[in-house]
């Protein structure tokens, strides 16, 4: 089942060190964010396709009864992890929907199958049930257990279980690493690390032992070391922390920091390395999962923004997000929602998408209130800016002014060179913007886009205002699909299904 | 403010399409560019956004050179004020002509141009040669290969080079003793009587020296805003700290220079003036602070940045001690302008390989 890819591209570049902005500190709400529950409103969509997985035939037709944690869809032949019902009740549709890439949180628009449920609130009460002794489990077991409960990653290539729900072997993995850094401004830990502590704990080691032979990096920010004290109880977990600067957060950076340069220089995936990377909801799932046998019929939504209050919402799965905002405090109609973090997400097209577990935050920008009368001659107290063009570099315990606004005009690059200097993995996203626009593919290809983390730092910096974010995931679409490391959907007879790139006797993407 | 912006919106509307007056509509719009900030949002990510724009920095290049404007109507009276004005105006009909006809918003990068091109002229340059130049600049230098951000060679030397080919007399042997003391060039309009010639030119002549004090305080003859030292490192450290300039470049051409003319000292001593001389006479500060650190024509990465300014200061080494003008700092940087492209190209196939063909 493993595919072991190493592409001999160009030349290997060695990052030698990884920088970083801090624009967690922009996010000056210091309240500490609260784990609230919702219930679910009058249905549910709940997605056939949420994290890695192609997108399921269903098992249920409409009119169905179906009971919260009831598997609702599956497919052991091909690569998807199951799907449970978050509700009980009554199936009132199974129709084509919009929902998101897991990775890039793109939309799929109209790809995906979703499943209409209505609650039926009788049966809302979950049985109580017998905790499971795991230390007593083979570690195929937890596997089995983990994947039957639908437990998986949000991106990347899935959790190898031994069953069909990634295309590698649990025998490949030899790095595990935990994300519980966020360096996003706005986006909050799903986990609270203080109430939840022993489960978080449980979890982690539930997975070292599903995965017997890899070692497990528990990657922190400091707001967590904080909360965590001392974790060290296992010689197999390692508790690495991070500073909370952007791109800290981004699993492929923390991949290049904990395990060494030059992972993804030559594109593919992290797994084609032996790391699996993991969210830090991903061992409450494990410990659901694998102790009370849950399937993982929630998910957890942090939301944030510059005007609204920090709340972290549990909520059914399927749960439209517009539902969730119609109690949000501060939410305003005209502001914009952003699927992920502000700086790496995508703008939420209509609030019928439904809040599945591949979507981790949400984030409410308001637009630039009015249009300021010559600033670019104003000191700038308020305006944060990469360069030190604005007063506020003096001052750095100001409050900032933060909005979507775009703060300039559209103009062709003036190679100021910032996008480089800013860029984590040191590649040139400005000569990949001028040779994309001429379609110089082979000229791209050279440039490695594939090292893009997708951070958006060089976009953010950008003084032209270019849509450099764009350009660098383009060049990544546009490559040979051997160093291409989004996975690509397309579309099969019913379903959609995750394309991975082929074997070592694919020579496309080599030199001839 | 709002009746003001309500007002430039509808007579945008109101131009848009129309014949004739459709030209009309980008100059209103970039005049409520230049006035108000933009509201848009951002569609895409990231939703987050810098507040540096292509104005802000232009404008920060404009305040780096302000300290030599003064100085330069302090030293030779309102005249530089006027060749200024007439810089901006000539050059700005060009600049607006052109991209009305391209059919696109007005740039910025002229903001640098207009002040930077009459400040490397001599004082007493009639101001009709000033316009001309500007003009040529701005076209031939910018205009010709897409505006600001697709220009080659820096516009201000190109229309500095222009005039120095077609009026060669007005450009290199009238220059004036800048006035000093009191009130100097405030109470003046300009000055047309005393001509001698630049540090640079009396080496080349005579080898002799002008003392250190002088030419780093700015009183000796000179192009308008070049000749105060001290003004021009203090500019160009605000954009160095600001990060608007990067500081590699006047580093390692500075850097070059003061090598070399060491070197040369001992192998042409008649030609070759000494390292700190060099440093601080002439347009060399200028160039090396103003010039060469336009980020559109020098290169952007930074091994090649090092590389630019190494060439650049052999080139104008050699330009001032062996060619027939004193000076060498304009014609080296254009000449090396037409590498940076290709000092980009070699740290890129350094760092990545060749460029390999074909993929299927
Ligand atoms: S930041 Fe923008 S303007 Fe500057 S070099 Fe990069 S793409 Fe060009
Ligand atoms: S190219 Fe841009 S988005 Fe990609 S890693 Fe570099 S800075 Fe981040």
């Amino acid at each position: 089942m493993a595919r072991f890819l190493k592409y001999k591209n160009t030349k290997m570049v060695n990052i030698v060190q990884i920088s970083g902005l801090n624009l967690q500190k922009l996010d000056r709400s210091k309240t500490k964010t609260k784990l609230e529950k919702r219930p679910p409103g009058d249905f549910v969509v709940i997605p056939l396709k949420d994290g890695f997985g192609s997108s399921l035939i269903p098992e249920v037709e409409a009119g169905d009864r179906v009971k919260i944690g009831q598997i609702i869809a599956r497919d052991d032949g091909g690569v998807s992890t199951p799907v449970h019902s978050s509700v009980s009740g009554t199936v009132l549709d199974v129709s084509f929907m919009k929902y998101v890439h897991e990775e890039t949180l793109g939309e799929l628009p109209d790809e995906i199958i979703g499943v209409k449920v209505e609650v039926d609130r009788s049966f809302w009460e979950v049985e109580e049930v017998e905790e499971v002794n795991w230390e007593k489990l083979a570690p195929s077991e937890i596997r089995s257990s983990l994947y039957r409960n639908g437990v998986t990653s949000f991106g990347q290539t899935g959790i190898p279980s031994g069953h069909w729900s990634s295309f590698y072997d649990p025998s490949d993995v030899s790095d595990i690493i935990v994300n519980a850094v966020k360096s996003e401004p706005f986006t909050h830990h799903r986990v609270d690390f203080e109430g939840e502590l022993e489960e978080f704990k449980h979890g982690l080691e539930i997975i070292a032992r599903g995965y017997s032979e890899a070692k497990i990096h528990l990657a922190v920010d400091p707001e967590v070391q904080e909360a965590l004290g001392d974790l060290s109880s296992s010689q197999r977990i390692s508790v690495r922390s991070f500073q909370s600067e952007h791109p800290n957060g981004i699993d492929k950076v923390l991949a290049r920091k904990i395990l060494g340069g030059d992972q993804l220089d030559d594109g593919g995936f992290l797994m084609d390395y032996g790391i699996l990377a993991l969210d830090e909801v991903v061992p409450i799932h494990a410990y659901g999962a694998v102790v009370l046998d849950h399937p993982v019929s929630t998910t957890r939504v942090s939301l944030g923004g510059p005007e609204i209050s920090n709340v972290v919402v549990e909520v059914p799965v399927g749960l439209s997000a517009g539902e969730l905002l119609d109690g949000a405090q501060g939410y305003k109609e005209e502001d914009q929602v952003i699927l992920g973090g502000p700086l790496t997400g995508r703008v939420m097209s209509s609030p019928e998408i439904p809040l599945g577990k591949s979507i981790p935050s949400l984030v409410l920008m308001k637009g630039p209130e009015r249009s300021e009368v010559l600033a670019w001659l104003k000191p700038g107290s308020k305006k944060e800016s990469f360069s030190r063009a604005f007063i506020s570099s003096l001052l750095p315990n100001l409050d900032r002014e933060l909005d979507s606004g775009i703060h300039g005009e559209l103009r062709p690059c003036i190679s100021c060179g910032y996008c480089t200097e800013v860029c984590p993995v040191d590649i040139l996203p400005y000569q990949i913007y001028h040779t994309g626009s001429h379609d110089l593919v082979d000229e791209v290809n050279r440039l490695q886009p594939q090292r893009c983390v997708d951070c958006g730092l060089c976009a953010y910096v950008c003084p032209s205002k270019l849509p450099l974010s764009r350009v660098l995931e383009d060049a990544k679409w546009n490559q040979s699909p051997r160093v291409k490391n989004y996975v690509v959907y397309e579309k099969g007879e019913d379903k959609i299904e995750p394309s991975l790139p082929e074997g070592p006797n694919d020579n496309r993407g080599e030199a001839s | 403010m709002n009746w003001l912006k309500e007002s430039l919106n509808d007579l945008s509307d109101f131009t848009a399409g129309r014949p004739y007056l459709g030209y009309a509509t980008e100059v209103v719009d970039t005049i409520e560019a230049i006035i108000f900030a933009p509201t848009e949002r951002s569609q895409e990510r990231p939703f987050l956004r810098d507040f540096i724009d292509v104005k802000r920095y232009m404008a920060l290049v404009v305040i780096g050179i302000v300290p030599a404007t003064l100085a330069s109507i302090y030293f030779y009276g309102w005249r530089a004020l006027a060749m200024i004005l007439v810089s901006y105006v000539a050059g700005g009909i060009a600049e607006v002509g052109f991209t009305l006809a391209r059919k696109e918003e007005i740039t910025e990068g002229f903001l640098v141009t207009g002040i930077l091109f009459p400040l490397i002229l001599p004082p007493t340059t009639p101001l009709w040669i000033v316009a001309v130049g500007i003009i040529v600049g701005v076209i031939l230098g910018k205009e010709v290969f897409g505006g600001t951000g697709y220009n080659i060679f820096n516009p201000a030397l190109v229309g500095r080079v222009f005039l120095t080919v077609t009026f060669p007399v007005a450009m290199s042997s009238n220059w004036v003793e800048p006035l000093t003391g009191g009130w100097a060039g405030l109470t003046k309009y300009g000055i047309d009587t005393v001509t001698s010639a630049t540090p640079l030119g009396q080496f080349a002549n005579e080898g002799t020296l002008v003392g250190l004090k002088e030419v780093f305080l700015g009183t000796i003859p000179g192009s308008l805003g070049e000749s105060s030292a001290l003004l021009l490192i203090i500019g160009g450290l605000f954009l160095i700290v600001t990060k608007i300039a990067d500081w590699r470049i006047p580093l390692s051409y500075l850097g070059s220079v003061m090598a070399f003319s060491y070197l040369g000292t001992f192998l042409w001593p008649n030609q070759v003036a000494p390292p700190v001389f060099q440093l601080l006479a002439g347009g060399l500060l200028f160039g090396a602070l103003f010039m060469a650190t336009d980020p559109v024509t020098a290169p952007t990465t930074k091994g090649a940045k090092w590389v630019y300014g190494l060439f650049l200061g052999v080139m104008t080494v050699s330009i001032r001690a062996f060619s027939g003008y004193p000076e060498g700092v304009m014609f080296s940087i254009l000449l090396i302008n037409m590498f940076s492209p290709l000092m980009d190209d070699m740290v890129m196939t350094h760092r990545y390989g060749p460029v390999q063909k074909p993929y299927k």
